[in-house]
């Protein structure tokens, strides 16, 4: 049992941090790509493909230890005995490393889940304490101009009297409907699973890719406004805000140009040019999804040649055949 | 010695559902005892005695309230008012934004701190009343 395990444990954990690694290296292929299309859909496959190594390592993990998918997914090959099997580590030592590290890191990712839910939950309960329930969202009594959009599956809508007090009617309703599409889309909750699957992954390598789903999320709220709106006014209720979040009267934040982030000017600029951006069609996201399953099914063969290749480097002799 | 925030306490002025209950209570009615506090508070969330004389401590140890003997006991009032302890919060919500800490829990309107120079948001007004301009050509 703690060779299955052990062995089961160790594949998934260096193909999810291979994988990881690789995809961050290929996205800058893929960035333009993903910048053309409409955000709703840049954003959905930004998400699918950021999430893609850590379901493609647990799936194909788990189908190469079915030995009934080797007849059909592996090429023909023998060991002792020409017999259905899987790649095993037979050293226990071995084993239990495998299994130590991938319960590690099952564990910090549930700490990690723990403690934002924690978090969310802590700053829910303190703005509920302070916030007036009006229809669609929740007014804080406040001079910040600040609007957001807080927590995961049942997510609530906060805005402060400054910024309501400061913007006309239309500006309110297009922020709002920004707000709802975060709320709909379950925002916060993609941006947690996107987190959580690249935390095998240095901050510097993931950064850019988190910042990119970020716009790309920001992005697709904008361009559902501007549904009712129109994306010129959707632009000039942007502008209008961040202008407002500028006057250092507003936040008392001292903001460090050095982090200067240019996402306002590049979700007006898309804005603009929404017309340049294109949906995907339904054939077209079915041909992805084939592609996906294809890879995956692909990946069987090579990972477990690949496997009982380093089980065999680790500990000669080693590979158990069942 | 300080007491060590819990890593889970994501901001500095952070309260209990407890904490903020009797913060409301001495809001409304400064200058009661722990007893009084207790007295006032909703049915549903009422502590017993030394759970609210805790909970009073640490707000003191806080700087949330202040304290003073009359008779054998301690009389509570707020010294933080609810409009500053709201505005502290948001303060500590854009600077969390800022350090990107509040990514995975909460999504603000436009980034309130990345920065923007005058010039860029000039640069920006002028692209849009561009289109503006270009797209109430087409309608006539």
């Amino acid at each position: 049992m703690i060779n299955t395990l052990g062995s089961f444990s160790a594949i998934v954990i260096v193909l999810w941090l291979l994988l990881s690694v690789l995809f961050a290296i290929l996205y800058p292929l893929i960035k333009g790509f993903l910048f053309a299309l409409h955000p709703r859909f840049g954003s959905a496959l930004l998400l699918a493909y950021w999430m893609g190594p850590f379901i493609l390592s647990v799936l194909s993990t788990s189908f190469l230890f079915v030995p009934e998918l080797e007849r059909v997914l592996v090429d023909a090959h023998c060991h002792e005995a020409c017999a259905n099997h899987v790649p095993l580590i037979d050293s226990v030592g071995l084993a239990s490393f495998g299994l130590a590290v991938g319960g590690l890191v099952l564990l910090f990712l549930a700490v990690r889940c723990v403690q934002t839910l924690l978090q969310s939950r802590q700053l829910k309960t303190q703005f509920r304490a302070f916030a007036r329930h009006c229809g669609a969202y929740h007014l804080l009594a406040a001079p910040t101009p600040l609007v957001f959009t807080l927590g995961w599956w049942r997510p609530k809508i906060y805005l402060s009297e400054g910024l309501s007090a400061a913007c006309s009617d239309e500006d309110l309703s297009i922020i709002l409907l920004h707000e709802q599409a975060h709320q709909e889309r379950r925002d916060n909750l993609r941006l947690l699973l996107a987190r959580l699957s690249s935390a095998i992954l240095s901050n510097s390598l993931a950064k850019h890719i988190m910042s990119d789903l970020q716009l790309l999320t920001e992005q697709a709220c904008d361009f559902r406004a501007a549904e009712r709106f129109g994306h010129v006014a959707v632009a000039q209720t942007l502008l209008k805000v961040k202008r407002l979040m500028s006057l250092p009267s507003a936040t008392s934040v001292e903001v460090c140009t050095a982090f200067a982030e240019r996402d306002v000017e590049m979700r007006i600029k898309a804005l603009l040019k929404a017309q340049c951006r294109v949906a995907l069609r339904p054939w077209q996201v079915a041909a992805l999804a084939s592609a996906m399953l294809m890879s995956l099914t692909l990946l069987i063969s090579p990972l477990h040649h690949g496997s009982e290749w380093v089980i065999t480097l680790l500990s000669s002799d080693n590979v158990h055949i069942h | 010695m300080t007491k060590r925030r819990s890593s889970s306490n994501v901001l500095p002025n952070t309260l209990g559902e407890l904490e903020l209950g009797v913060m409301e209570a001495l809001w409304d009615a400064p200058h009661l005892d722990a007893k009084a506090i207790c007295d006032v508070m909703p049915q549903f969330r009422k502590p017993n005695l030394s759970t609210m004389q805790s909970t009073l401590e640490r707000l003191y140890r806080k700087g949330m309230v202040d304290r003073e003997k009359r008779g054998h006991a301690y009389h509570y009032f707020a010294c933080v008012s609810r409009a500053n302890l709201l505005a502290r919060m948001m303060g500590e919500v854009i600077h969390l934004l800022h350090d990107g800490r509040l990514e995975t829990i909460l999504s603000s309107f436009v980034n309130v701190a990345a920065d923007i120079d005058q010039a860029s948001l000039a640069e920006l007004e002028a692209l849009i009343a561009m289109k503006k301009q270009e797209l109430e050509g087409r309608d006539d």
